[in-house]
């Protein structure tokens, strides 16, 4: 993903037609109906994806054109957010520095929520041994928001993992949302710290 | 007939395959001698002692050759890529052929016009999983090939449906959404409104000699075998 960002994204007018007749051996405009013409023209099958969907996606491809070095700045600023590790207690701090440097107007409200619950946790214990890492994740694929590791008091010994699962029971097939949260325990290690 | 301490050569029995053997074998004036009268699926080489050759299917000398009850195979890169775990740990390439040449590759229907790099498929794939929670279905005979290839691609919401046959036929059926499969001239996938993706070739495949590692080798087998690849040299 990163990689083909850096190299440019999107491609113009003069492209998506060159694309449509090669692809399709239709010699038309662009700006034609492509949802009626692919319709009318083809026989194949498209699986699942509708003919809308293709040409969705096909059309936001040339209104977002991303150019070879705004693609690799697009990615050093990536990388450089992916970059940041601190304990909690600086983090939103750590994140505000960050956002004025690189002169960006997002992230502000979610700062303001890292600080929220940065201070409602300070409260109760010491947060400087709270970790964050945004460049943090599991290699199992159904969490789909904050993951995180706990970690015995000398930090060697692996106790708990866990994170969110929001979308896990859609995937299974639910028609209820549901968000999650849950962890699993490494009894092993647990019962040699116990 | 007793097979023990005979170098033992898996070749193709039927098929393009078995055509274009013949031909080379032809060509480099080797000629087959059948061992048993009655049945054409063993034999031997005139001129060469102590080697039986079996003809079998190119997916058995596969996994005879995994096995090691044969020591040298003809089949091709796919199969052995495919059906052998750790094959660089079993199995040795030691002679590549001119023919049985084909790619395994990853096609999508042709009106899929957005998605022309694996990259597109990425993206594509998660949005598939986001709006149906379903992953994308991808028909293939090559199920751990692909498996490697797409994982190497970062492509992860996908499941592969097995078929064992005209898999080109599996999106317009609506058994999968895109396939893996492999090709030589392209002429079945463009025949299936299907269209191979700018970076999606899996594997480039050949028929070869191969030898196992597995198989019981002595010097007399090796003798018997150098003996055998050097007319194909």
């Amino acid at each position: 993903m990163l990689n083909r960002l850096g190299q440019g994204v999107g491609y113009d007018e003069l492209k998506k037609d060159e694309i449509i007749n090669e692809r399709l051996g239709l010699n038309v405009n662009s700006s034609a109906n492509l949802v009626d013409l692919i319709n009318s023209n083809s026989n194949s099958g498209s699986g699942s994806r509708t003919v809308e969907e293709i040409v969705s996606r096909f059309q936001e491809k040339s209104e977002n054109i991303v150019s070879e070095s705004n693609g690799k700045q697009m990615v050093n600023l990536i990388k450089s957010f992916l970059g940041l590790n601190a304990s909690l207690d600086t983090f939103p701090n750590i994140l505000r520095e960050f956002v004025s440097d690189q002169k960006l107007d997002f992230f502000k409200k979610e700062i303001d929520g890292m600080e929220e619950f940065k201070n409602a946790v300070s409260s109760e214990m010491d947060i400087s041994k709270f970790n964050f890492n945004n460049d943090f994740g599991h290699s199992i694929e159904f969490y789909d928001g904050v993951m995180f590791e706990i970690y015995d008091q000398s930090g060697n010994i692996k106790l708990i993992t866990g994170g969110r699962y929001d979308k896990l029971l859609n995937i299974l097939g639910s028609r209820n949302n549901l968000s999650a949260i849950g962890f699993a325990t490494n009894n092993n290690n647990l019962s040699k710290i116990l | 007939m007793k097979f023990e301490n005979k170098l033992r050569i898996g070749l193709p029995s039927k098929g393009r395959l078995r055509k274009d053997m013949e031909k080379l074998f032809l060509g480099k004036n080797i000629t087959f001698e059948n061992l048993v009268n009655d049945r054409d699926y063993i034999g031997a080489i005139k001129g060469l002692k102590d080697t039986v050759l079996y003809f079998l299917s190119a997916k058995e000398i596969t996994n005879r050759l995994d096995e090691g009850s044969i020591h040298v195979g003809l089949t091709g890169d796919d199969l052995i890529q495919e059906k052998i775990l750790n094959f660089n740990s079993k199995i040795t390439k030691d002679l590549e052929l001119d023919f049985g040449k084909a790619d395994l590759v990853v096609a999508v229907p042709d009106i899929w016009i957005d998605v022309m790099t694996m990259a597109d498929l990425e993206e594509v794939s998660n949005n598939h999983r986001d709006k149906y929670s379903k992953r994308l279905r991808v028909a293939t005979k090559y199920k751990n090939l692909t498996n490697n290839f797409f994982s190497k691609c970062g492509v992860v919401d996908y499941r592969t449906v097995e078929s064992d046959g005209s898999t080109e036929s599996a999106p317009f059926n609506g058994f999968s959404e895109i396939i893996t499969d492999i090709t030589s001239t392209g002429e079945t996938l463009r025949a299936n409104n299907l269209r191979v993706l700018d970076d999606g070739i899996i594997l480039k495949s050949s028929a070869n000699f191969f030898s196992s590692k597995v198989a019981e080798w002595d010097k007399e087998i090796e003798n018997n075998y150098k003996n055998f690849i050097t007319k194909f040299e």
